[in-house]
């Protein structure tokens, strides 16, 4: 990977290695799949869509960061 | 007696306004299926996509960057390109850069639509961003809005320089064609721009300013929202009179492609 940025690379790789604790989960939301990332209290934030559906990349409700809930 | 005034007046006023729009009603519905079928015909529905912070290509950045997901984006375009609802798109810029690939393969994923396209760069579209700025059918800048060009950098130790500087430049070839086959800025103005020094601190390259952009012919127009529409209302217009063919596309190519 060839980062082209103004950003210093020492910046935008500060706290690698970070993903090492995260706990990803794959999780049926709106009948998509998605990966989440757990909070707390049943709230998960979307990581990413796995879908072959280009609508679903659309729905809003499916947009990475955003903060769902639900038991899964 | 106020009150039985007010009693009447109120009660006057309301059957008025009840009569009023029961007259109006049928006139109503007419204003709006017509506004509403002149809406989708004359002006047509856009959909907005906004790239911020760091394009994310194959590696997940750390949690402190903002980022633009590709493997998000890409779907995306694939779903606005095919959707029969959404008849243009508007491309909204502030981003620091990112990673070349997956910066480029949104450009030329963008750059190949059928559908009308138009950018708007507002606060800033460096590095990466500039590809992805110029690969819309018409781009405009916000005048307070800059963009960094810089040649692409590496960090750390290099073992075989030669080779790493010729891979550099390739990796750099493939931004400068991209950028001079989509914006009307030329190789050579480009690549100046690119290795100027004394504009930038610790590096070499150029920062431009809205109205300079435009002048170096990076970007088409200085403007904000309110144009970048009119815009792109206007490309819809036209491909509508026009059937599939827009002026500028994947098609063209440049006379000098090295």
């Amino acid at each position: 990977m060839i980062l082209y940025s103004i950003v210093p690379p020492e910046v935008v790789f500060g706290n690698f290695g970070w993903c090492e604790n995260q706990n990803y989960i794959e999780v049926n939301y709106s009948g998509e799949r998605v990966v989440v990332m757990p909070l707390s209290n049943n709230r998960y934030m979307i990581s990413r869509v796995i879908s072959t559906s280009p609508k679903a990349y659309l729905n809003p409700k499916l947009m990475p960061g955003n903060i769902i809930t639900g038991t899964f | 007696m106020i009150e039985e005034n007010k009693v009447t007046i109120g009660r006057a006023s309301v059957d008025e306004a009840a009569n009023t729009e029961s007259e109006k009603k049928p006139e109503f519905e007419e204003i709006k299926e017509l506004g509403k079928t002149s809406i989708s015909t004359a002006k047509g529905n856009i959909h907005c996509l906004t790239v911020i912070g760091q394009i994310e290509g194959h590696m997940v950045l750390p949690p402190q960057n903002k980022t633009t997901k590709y493997e998000h984006v890409i779907p995306q375009l694939v779903a606005i390109e095919e959707s029969e609802e959404i008849d243009g798109l508007l491309l909204i810029l502030n981003t620091v850069g990112g990673d070349v690939e997956a910066g480029l393969a949104i450009a030329e994923m963008i750059a190949s639509m059928s559908k009308p396209t138009v950018s708007l760069v507002l606060g800033g579209g460096h590095s990466i961003g500039v590809p992805m700025a110029v690969s819309t059918k018409y781009s405009f800048i916000a005048p307070s809005a800059t963009m960094t060009i810089h040649p692409i950098r590496l960090n750390g130790m290099v073992i075989g320089v030669p080779q790493t500087y010729e891979y550099f430049d390739r990796m750099q070839d493939r931004v400068v064609q991209f950028v001079t086959k989509n914006s009307k800025i030329s190789k050579e103005n480009f690549r100046e721009l690119m290795l100027k020094t004394g504009e930038l601190a610790n590096d070499v390259g150029t920062i431009l300013f809205g109205e300079e952009a435009v002048q170096y012919g990076l970007i088409d127009e200085t403007g904000g929202l309110q144009d970048a529409l009119k815009k792109l209302y206007e490309l819809i217009e036209e491909k509508k009179r026009n059937g599939n063919n827009i002026s500028k596309g994947s098609g063209q190519r440049p006379e000098g492609l090295q």
